[in-house]
């Protein structure tokens, strides 16, 4: 099994230390597809088969909560596991979080090992 | 900024410089800044949250290009373009922000942030720069780095 995955970051940089990690983090990669801000991340998830979403919060056009709260809106995109990657240190904004649905939250910088640990408990132990 | 809010300040660069591009921070007198580089960038971003104000970074274009290859794990013969440095220096004044709102405001503060922006500066603005009392100097792998957060 591999699987295809979506970053949603509008931080270039970002999006390739988190494509690098997943492959030091030794995660089966189908896909691994890329999204500027939450609108283009939104309209990607529509057309494509996607089994985990990486999203930050802070993004020009549309944000990582208001793309959740839009997802949540969309009965397929609804249960679509999200993990948050990001500099917020705010436990009340994590809590919301939460409560719309994120799976994970990781606070930037990420290591191979937390990405590992975090996809194995989302999308199931791949090594097996 | 006060004593306590340059010291947390000073902290928080060095750990973020250190954990997200491994490079590392130094104390730096004004008096030893020595730096031959022609062009600087400077990233600044706001916050809102029970205090509104601003955050900015300026270093060197060496010290960009240096930050962008060790954040994407580059080889020595790959190179980095402008772009690329510039959206790793966003990057890092994202890190440091998000850390040092946490330091100051604790973790039950919600603060929003903006995007950051950057511009070019040259010797002039640098020199400038360091001569006002904004700014905090620090030495970021043996180059200068400036430094500020604005309050009110």
């Amino acid at each position: 099994m591999s699987f295809n995955i979506l970053i949603v970051d509008d931080s270039r940089t970002i999006r390739s230390v988190i494509k690098k990690t997943l492959y030091i983090a030794g995660v089966p990669l189908n896909e691994v597809y890329e999204a500027s801000n939450g609108l283009e991340g939104l309209q990607f998830m529509r057309d494509n088969w996607i089994d985990l979403c990486f999203a930050d919060i802070n993004m020009p056009v549309m944000n990582g909560i208001e793309m959740i709260e839009k997802m949540l809106e969309d009965q397929v995109l609804a249960k679509l596991p999200v993990v948050i990657v990001s500099t917020e240190g705010s436990k009340t904004r994590i809590e919301e979080l939460f409560k719309k649905g994120v799976r994970a939250y990781l606070r930037k910088p990420i290591t191979p090992e937390i990405v590992r640990n975090v996809v194995k408990e989302i999308l199931g132990d791949y090594d097996e | 900024m006060n004593k306590e809010d340059r010291k947390i300040l000073r902290d928080v660069c060095f750990s973020v410089f250190e954990q997200l591009a491994f490079m590392f921070g130094d104390e730096l007198e004004e008096d030893e800044i020595d730096i031959g580089a022609d062009t600087f960038f400077r990233a600044t971003m706001g916050f809102k949250g029970p205090m509104q104000g601003s955050i900015s970074i300026i270093v060197p274009q060496t010290i960009s290009t240096t930050l962008a290859a060790n954040i994407l794990g580059l080889d020595d013969d790959q190179d980095v373009y402008p772009e690329t440095a510039i959206d790793a220096l966003k990057e890092l004044l994202n890190t440091i922000t998000g850390r040092l709102m946490t330091e100051i405001f604790g973790e039950d503060a919600v603060i929003d942030l903006t995007i950051p922006v950057t511009e070019q500066l040259n010797h002039a603005d640098w020199e400038s720069l360091v001569e006002s009392d904004e700014y905090l100097v620090i030495d970021i792998d043996e180059n200068p780095v400036l430094i500020s957060l604005q309050m009110q």
